[in-house]
C-alpha cells in the first residue's frame, strides 16, 4: 500500500493553514518576512524550509457583459511530488533519500551529507538545501541567519554544512496512524490524505463531477506515462499546469544518462587511439 | 519584475567547478602516462613519471576539494556507504577511491596493467562529471547531454597534454613534447568543433552560455585564448621543434590552454545555473 496526497486546487481557498501546520510540526524555521507584492503570495517557493506552499496565479478576464475585468484566482497548495521514479532519490549518492514502507520519498537527514546533487535533479524545483550551524549538544540546528539570505544568492555559508530538506509526508505522524499535518489543518478538504488507489478513484470521481458542471478539470499526475512514473501527490487543476507552475511533462533526469555516457565513452576511445597512434609512431 | 524559477540551482561554486577542472586533469594525466608507458625514450619515461605522480597528487587533492563543499569532512564517508549505478555521483565517489589506489600502486610498481587500469578510471572520472551534469533537470546541462561529456573528456586531454608540457618544459625533452602537442592539437580541435556544435544544438538555451558577458568572456577566453590560439602556436611551433631549447614563449599557449579549461568548466556551471531560473524551458524540459 502507498499513501499520498491529492490535493484538490478547486477547493483551496488560499488560507495556507497547510504551510502553517506544516512548519509547526516538522519545527521549520521561519523564511523571514517580505511583501513580495505578488498578490497574497509572500511565500513565493518551496524550499528546504518551506515544505507546503500555497500558489496563488491571478488570471484577469474580461467578459462582454461587464464592464470592468474580472480577476480570479488559480490556488493551489503545492509540496513535493513523491514521484514512482524520483529524480532525487536516484541521485543521491550516499543512500540518505530512500523510499519509506509507506511509499514515500524520505530524505534520511542524519545519513545526508549535503552534496547538493539532489536539488538539480528535481524535474520540479522542490528539494532544497539548507543550512546548519552546530549546537551545543553537537546537534545541527538550523542557521536561520543565513536561511533567507542563501535562497536568494545561491551562496552557501558552510559552517557545518547544508543538509537536503523537503516534504517527508509526515513520516513520523504516519508512523503514529495520525494524517499529515497539512491534510490534516486543510479546513475544505483540498488536501486530502490516504491511500493512492482510493485517492485516485475519488479523484477521477471529482472530475467527472466537475465536468459535469462543464468545469475543465483534469488531474496531474495520475493517468499520464511520464517517466516519473504516477505521482504520490497529484492535483486536480482546472487550467494549464504551467499557470501552476507545474511543468507541462516532466522528464526524470536519468533518461539523460544513456546518451551522456555514450558521447563519454565515443570520446574516450576516439583520444586514447588517437593518442596510441601519437605515441607509437617513431 | 525578474520571473519567478519553477527549477532549483545547486548551490555549487568555485570548490565543485574546481573540482571539475583538476579531475579532468588527473584522468587526462593518467590516460597519458599510459600512452607514454607505451614507449621507451628517455624524454618519454620523464614524461610518463611526471604523469603518473601528477595523476597521484590530483587524486590526493579532489576529494580535498570536494570535502570543502561538504562543510564538514567525515561526512564525504557518507558516498561509501552504497554504491548507485543510477547516480552519476556515487560513480564518481568510488572512482575517486579507486583511482586514489590504483595510481598509488602504478607509481611504486609501474606496471603496464596497473597504468592501463588508472587511464580507463581517470577517463571514467573526467567523463562522469558531464554525465553528472546532464543527468539533471537544468535545461542546458539535460540539453547538452550528447556534447558535455566528450567536453570534458577534450578538455581534460588537452588539459593534461599541457599541464606536461609545462612540467617538461626544462631539458632535452622535445621527443615528448612534440607528441604532446600533437596529441594537444587533436583533443583541443574535436573539443572546439564539440563546442561550436553544441551553441548550434543548444538553440537559445545556450544563451547564458554564449551571451551577455559570460558569453563573452567564455568566447574569448576558451574558444579563441584557450583552444585556438594554442592549435596555431602548436602547428606553427612543431615544424621548428627539436632544433629550439625551451624559450618562455614555449609555456604561453599551455598556460593559454589550462585557463580555457577552467572557463570552460565556470562557464558550464554558471551557465547551467542560470538556466534553471528561466522559466519557459523548465516548464517545456528537455526530453
Amino acid at each position: 500500500m502507498s499513501t499520498g496526497f491529492f490535493t484538490d486546487t478547486t477547493l483551496c481557498i488560499g488560507c495556507k493553514a497547510c504551510e502553517v501546520a506544516c512548519k509547526q510540526w516538522n519545527e521549520l524555521p521561519s523564511d523571514g518576512f517580505e511583501f513580495t507584492g505578488e498578490s497574497y503570495d509572500n511565500t513565493t517557493e518551496l524550499s528546504a524550509t518551506t515544505w507546503r506552499h500555497v500558489s496563488f496565479s491571478e488570471k484577469v478576464e474580461r467578459k462582454p457583459e461587464l464592464p470592468y475585468p474580472q480577476t480570479r484566482w488559480l490556488m493551489s497548495s503545492d509540496v513535493c511530488k513523491h514521484c514512482t521514479h524520483a529524480g532525487c532519490l536516484e541521485a543521491c549518492p550516499t543512500g540518505a533519500i530512500i523510499r519509506n514502507e509507506f511509499g514515500n520519498v524520505y530524505i534520511q537527514p542524519d545519513v545526508c551529507n549535503g552534496c547538493g546533487y539532489c536539488v538539480p535533479a528535481c524535474p520540479f524545483g522542490v528539494v532544497d538545501l539548507m543550512q546548519m550551524v552546530g549546537g551545543k549538544d553537537g546537534d545541527p540546528k538550523y542557521n536561520t541567519n543565513v536561511l533567507r539570505a542563501d535562497r536568494m544568492e545561491h551562496t552557501a555559508v558552510q559552517a557545518i554544512g547544508g543538509i537536503a530538506g523537503k516534504c517527508t509526508l509526515c513520516y513520523d505522524r504516519q508512523r503514529s496512524d495520525l494524517e499529515p499535518a497539512c491534510s490534516k489543518a486543510c479546513p475544505t478538504e483540498s488536501i486530502q490524505f490516504g491511500d493512492l488507489d482510493e485517492l485516485r478513484e475519488r479523484a477521477r470521481k471529482r472530475v467527472e463531477q466537475l465536468q459535469g458542471r462543464q468545469v475543465q478539470a483534469r488531474l496531474y499526475g495520475v493517468d499520464e506515462n511520464w517517466s516519473v512514473g504516477t505521482l504520490g501527490a497529484f492535483f486536480l487543476l482546472t487550467d494549464a499546469p504551467a499557470e501552476y507552475d507545474l511543468p507541462e511533462r516532466p522528464v526524470l533526469p536519468s533518461t539523460h544518462q544513456p546518451a551522456a555516457y555514450a558521447s563519454a565513452a565515443v570520446a574516450a576511445t576516439a583520444l586514447f587511439l588517437i593518442g596510441s597512434l601519437i605515441f607509437t609512431r617513431s | 519584475m525578474q520571473e519567478k524559477p519553477i527549477l532549483k540551482a545547486p548551490d555549487w561554486g568555485t570548490s565543485v567547478i574546481g573540482y571539475l577542472f583538476l579531475g579532468g586533469l588527473m584522468g587526462g594525466s593518467a590516460i597519458l602516462a599510459a600512452l607514454a608507458q607505451s614507449n621507451h625514450s628517455k624524454a618519454e619515461a620523464r614524461l610518463q613519471r611526471n604523469a603518473a605522480l601528477s595523476a597521484f597528487l590530483l587524486a590526493g587533492a579532489c576529494p580535498a576539494v570536494l570535502i570543502s563543499h561538504l562543510g564538514r569532512p567525515e561526512r564525504f564517508l557518507n558516498m561509501l556507504r552504497v554504491v548507485k549505478f543510477k547516480s552519476p555521483m556515487s560513480l564518481g565517489a568510488w572512482a575517486l577511491v579507486a583511482f586514489s589506489a590504483v595510481s598509488g600502486l602504478n607509481l611504486v610498481t609501474r606496471s603496464r596493467p596497473l597504468g592501463m587500469l588508472a587511464a580507463a578510471i581517470g577517463a571514467f572520472v573526467a567523463g562522469y562529471t558531464g554525465v553528472l551534469l546532464s543527468a539533471t533537470a537544468v535545461p542546458l546541462w539535460a540539453k547538452g547531454k550528447y556534447h558535455i561529456p566528450a567536453i570534458s573528456l577534450c578538455s581534460a586531454v588537452s588539459g593534461a597534454c599541457a599541464l606536461q608540457n609545462l612540467l617538461l618544459l626544462r631539458g632535452d625533452n622535445g621527443a615528448a613534447r612534440e607528441r604532446l602537442e600533437r596529441l594537444e592539437i587533436a583533443a583541443s580541435s574535436a573539443e572546439l568543433l564539440l563546442l561550436l556544435s553544441f551553441e548550434r544544438f543548444s538553440t537559445q538555451l545556450g544563451a547564458p552560455m554564449w551571451q551577455g558577458a559570460r558569453g563573452r568572456r567564455f568566447q574569448m577566453v576558451t574558444m579563441r585564448l584557450g583552444l585556438l590560439a594554442p592549435i596555431a602556436m602548436h602547428a606553427a611551433l612543431l615544424f621548428s621543434y627539436r632544433s629550439r631549447g625551451a624559450t618562455p614563449l614555449r609555456a604561453l599557449p599551455s598556460l593559454l590552454s589550462l585557463c580555457g579549461g577552467y572557463v570552460l568548466r565556470e562557464t558550464l556551471v554558471q551557465a547551467g545555473k542560470e538556466s534553471a531560473a528561466q522559466r519557459a524551458p523548465a516548464l517545456r524540459q528537455v526530453r
